[in-house]
């Protein structure tokens, strides 16, 4: 691919940009919950559109476009089953917990609610995870263009990573925020052209839909058997896998997403930020499933080859002339940065107040923790760019990370809806029950997958029903530890459980505010939208 | 800091460039798409940054009065 004046200008002109509005917010950076927690003053349809921008990244984008070009239709199965429930979920039952705790990170309300040892599991299981996936987002950036454009590998990631680190170091959480929502609307204005520009030539969908085979434009048809469709999988293991175990697990307690709620100007917007983000979410396929079911129509299986991941530039190189192709690749330039910046103000957080403030240097005034914060992104910034080079050397450490963070984030749903719906569970029925559904995930990849002992129709399927297994163990053991050990009395579990949080008073607020409401109109939209693809 | 401020910023002057794209090469354009998709849709985003940025000073003139 050949660049123009016009693409390289729009490129600049994001970067002048996100440096700016760092740059400006750094005045209004006066204590540690402005940097981490943008002082909880946001508007909820900023923190809406940043909690969507922060899940949508480079690799989310580019890889459900893939798995569209591979797998057709059921991809949509990601987005209406295996994220709105979820989303809806969070925003009405469980951000009142999150937020009104007011604990400053995940691991803080699993210490306020349960004790430091599973908060310091979650901790640094996190910390470790999310910095690792800041390196495979870059490396798998510094690839691509390095692939597409012939730019040097090391010096996209080192200005990348240089240009993120100005903007977090000073402008913080709102700095990321703000990026992500700049980043949201430029995947919708370059990516929507793809489609439009592709149906616009087949002739709409019902013309696409007769050229490709019928298992890949039919989302719930084929799911009664995992030998009916590509992805090898049956209906069972798609809802309870997918769209509850995974999709809750990761929605309801990855920091990186939760953290953009906690940022919100008071609970109600806390509660309407997911719900808001669930509109583009309901929409999303028609940004990446399309374009995935174009890349079979209109790219050669000859050019593809097995490289999936490239589906989506290729399909805006036979799609975008100059000017288009310079606003396309900067979308997909703002996802890759917005990846990085998300996972290390997340990071940041997490190692400040969850593990530095709480095991090395406690009792320490605010301005100390703002200043390790800020120290925080640089070493972030830079453990990232390390571990870029790690991938580099061993890149099946990108097709393990998912599987890692099912493995974790499993089984914490399970701790999470007992933590804040049974007030009877316990702190050593948490930690304990945790590792058990750790345990349960390895075993089952390991044990029963790998070796063969069950047949799965798909390494898919088998995370999805590993998934299931590690719930379920986590949540029957912490049942039963919950039952012989003692809990948190009552008083210290106020706001932090369902029975002793009062409830708050809706009477007055206008119904299209009410996030009962709102969460409603979400899941019959979503429902609609399965009927009509089914 | 307001985010309607750089929001509309960026993306009228993105517009504008790619408005410009499509007046400086509607030749390789509309070779490739039949039309010049780029003044099109350079418009439609140069119409979003204006209207972010109308509702930004609308909400600046309300805080001074």
């Amino acid at each position: 691919m050949i660049l123009g004046i016009f693409d390289y200008l729009i490129i600049g002109v994001y970067f002048l940009f996100v440096l700016g509005i760092g740059y400006y917010l750094k005045n209004s950076i006066k204590s540690s919950e402005d940097y981490f927690l943008s002082g909880r003053s946001i508007s909820a349809w900023v923190t809406g559109l940043a909690f969507i921008a922060a899940n949508l990244g480079a690799l989310e984008v580019m890889g459900m476009v893939a798995n569209s070009a591979k797998y057709g239709i059921l991809t949509v199965h990601f987005y209406w089953i295996g994220a709105i429930p979820a989303m809806v979920f969070v925003g009405v039952f469980m951000m009142p917990f999150y937020y009104g705790s007011r604990a400053r990170s995940v691991p803080e309300y699993l210490k306020l609610r349960f004790d430091e040892k599973t908060r310091g599991l979650n901790a640094i299981s996190f910390a470790l995870m999310t910095l690792l996936m800041s390196g495979i987002n870059m490396y798998a950036m510094g690839i691509i263009f390095n692939l597409l454009l012939g730019w040097s590998f090391h010096l996209s990631i080192w200005v990348a990573a240089g240009i993120v680190l100005v903007y977090v170091f000073f402008g913080g959480l709102t700095s990321s925020i703000y990026n992500e929502v700049v980043q949201f609307f430029l995947i919708v204005f370059g990516l929507f052209p793809l489609a439009y520009l592709g149906l616009r030539e087949v002739g709409g969908w019902s013309q696409l839909a007769a050229r490709l085979p019928a298992n890949l434009t039919k989302s719930w048809s084929t799911l009664s058997s995992a030998s009916g469709n590509p992805m090898g999988i049956e209906w069972f293991g798609m809802i309870f896998g997918l769209g509850f175990v995974l999709s809750f697990g990761y929605w309801c307690t990855d920091f990186l997403v939760v953290q953009r709620a906690l940022a919100s100007k008071n609970l109600n917007a806390a509660q309407r930020t997911p719900l808001i983000a669930a509109f583009p979410k309901m929409i999303f396929p028609l940004f990446v499933v399309l374009p995935g079911l174009l890349v079979i129509y209109k790219i050669p299986a000859a050019t593809l080859g097995s490289n999936y991941n490239m589906a989506l530039p290729l399909l805006m190189k036979e799609y975008f002339p100059t000017g288009l192709l310079g606003l396309g690749l900067t979308a997909l330039l703002a996802s890759f940065m917005s990846g990085m910046a998300g996972n290390v103000t997340a990071f940041n957080t997490v190692w400040t107040f969850d593990i530095y403030q709480s095991y090395i240097n406690p009792h320490k005034d605010d301005r100390h923790y703002m200043r390790m914060g800020k120290m925080t992104t640089i070493v972030g910034v830079l453990a990232s760019i390390g571990l870029t080079y790690v991938v580099m050397y061993f890149n099946n450490l990108m097709d393990y990370m998912q599987l890692l963070f099912s493995f974790f984030n499993a089984p914490l749903f399970a701790t999470f809806l007992l933590g804040m719906f049974w007030k009877r569970a316990t702190p050593n029925g948490a930690f304990y029950g945790l590792v058990s559904g750790i345990v349960t995930a390895a075993c089952h990849y390991f044990l029963i997958y790998k070796t063969g002992f069950i047949v799965y129709g798909s390494e898919m399927t088998a995370n999805f029903y590993g998934a299931v297994a590690a719930w379920t163990v986590c949540f029957l053991f912490t049942i039963l530890i919950s039952l012989f050990t003692r809990g948190r009395p009552d008083n210290e579990l106020v706001g932090l459980v369902y029975s002793l949080t009062p409830k708050q008073d809706r009477s007055k607020m206008p119904l299209y505010l009410k996030p009962g409401f709102l969460a409603l109109v979400i899941l019959a939209l979503t429902l609609a939208l399965n009927l009509l693809f089914w | 800091m307001d985010i309607k401020l750089p929001l509309g910023l960026i993306f009228t002057i993105i517009g504008l460039l790619l408005v410009g794209s499509g007046l400086v090469h509607a030749g390789e354009v509309v070779q490739k798409l039949q039309f010049n998709f780029n003044l099109w849709w350079g418009a439609v985003i140069c119409l979003f940054g204006l209207f972010m940025l109308g509702l930004h000073f609308k909400k600046s003139q309300k805080k001074t009065h």
